[in-house]
């Protein structure tokens, strides 16, 4: 085990700005002992990861449940795909690319299949037990489904996952330019929602 | 992947997005683990370059190449000879036409004035 995994204490689930906060160094150490095949780096990698990545499959998918499969899948992906992690030059760009991919395909067999809607998923919850604010946040996240998956993914990765507009671009396989528009545009719309005038 | 732009405020502010449910992570540890005490699976490009299929393939395209190289001649030119000339004929071409010895009478050795050239307006 070096010294990534051993310096680094495991967070709780819910760790994300842990994962905003790593460097690109501490990232590509993580994903050398994942290479390596260390157990607890995969270990790691959850308590650091598993709380964005999660969020990025909620918002994308709609589903609590097909998220929940985008992250099994992405770690199966990541420990039997262990080979190809040394040459990852930017690990964190490169779970959040895994990880919109794994949930597009999920959103597109659901389509194949029957179309569920979201409007009933909870993007944004309430902290504490207060049932207005449980309220609120349910409100927020109707509003929320009625944007375009490519707004709202724009919208997830801007602000909770700490990616400029040119880091979304590359995340998303679109132009900066666009990555930004879709991003002004979601908030536009959700502005609109807001204001009754849609 | 942060400093080079103005951060806006997030939409809903004082919520946040749900975390994965705690039976999550067991089930990912599990699935993620015994993928890792497989081998790992090679990436596209090992997976050809170590393919017996593909070895197979460019061995036989070489194989093919070479035997064509081989026994596949390219045809004569297009381009023949339609007739040989012998020599005499030859000589008999380049030699100049010879002048009739009257007909040098008619040349004269003097220059001729030049013709005047026509003004044109």
């Amino acid at each position: 085990m070096d010294a990534m995994t051993d310096d680094l204490p495991v967070q709780g689930p819910d760790a994300g700005s842990e994962f905003n906060r790593l460097g690109a160094a501490e990232w590509r150490a993580l994903f050398s002992d994942l290479a390596a095949g260390e157990p607890r780096a995969l270990e790691l990698l959850y308590d650091l990861a598993a709380s964005r990545i999660f969020g990025l499959a909620l918002w994308r998918t709609g589903s609590p449940e097909e998220a929940g499969d985008v992250v099994q899948d992405l770690f199966v992906r990541v420990a039997s795909q262990r080979d190809r992690l040394r040459r990852v030059r930017d690990p964190k760009a490169w779970l959040l690319t895994v990880t919109r991919r794994l949930a597009v395909d999920a959103v597109r067999r659901r389509k194949r299949h029957a179309a569920e809607p979201v409007e009933d998923c909870p993007f944004l919850e309430a902290p504490g037990g207060d049932a207005s604010r449980i309220l609120d946040a349910q409100r927020a996240s109707a509003l929320l489904a009625r944007l375009p998956d490519a707004q709202r993914e724009a919208i997830y990765l801007h602000h909770h996952a700490g990616c400029t507009f040119a880091a979304i671009g590359d995340i998303v396989g679109v132009p900066t330019f666009t990555a930004a528009s879709r991003y002004r545009l979601g908030i536009a719309k959700l502005r609109r929602l807001m204001e009754g005038k849609e | 992947m942060s400093r080079d732009e103005k951060r806006h405020d997030p939409p809903f502010g004082e919520f946040s997005v749900p975390g994965p449910p705690e039976a999550l992570r067991e089930r990912v540890m599990q699935a993620a683990g015994a993928a890792l005490e497989r081998d790992p699976v090679p990436d596209r490009w090992r997976r050809v370059w170590e393919s017996r299929a593909a070895r197979l393939a460019w061995a036989v395209s070489v194989a093919g190449l070479l035997v064509a190289h081989a026994y596949i001649t390219p045809r004569e030119t297009a381009v023949r000879e339609t007739a040989s000339f012998n020599e005499e004929e030859i000589t008999e071409l380049a030699r100049l036409p010879r002048i009739e010895p009257a007909a040098l009478a008619s040349v004269t050795l003097e220059p001729g004035a030049p013709e005047e050239e026509e003004d044109s307006l």
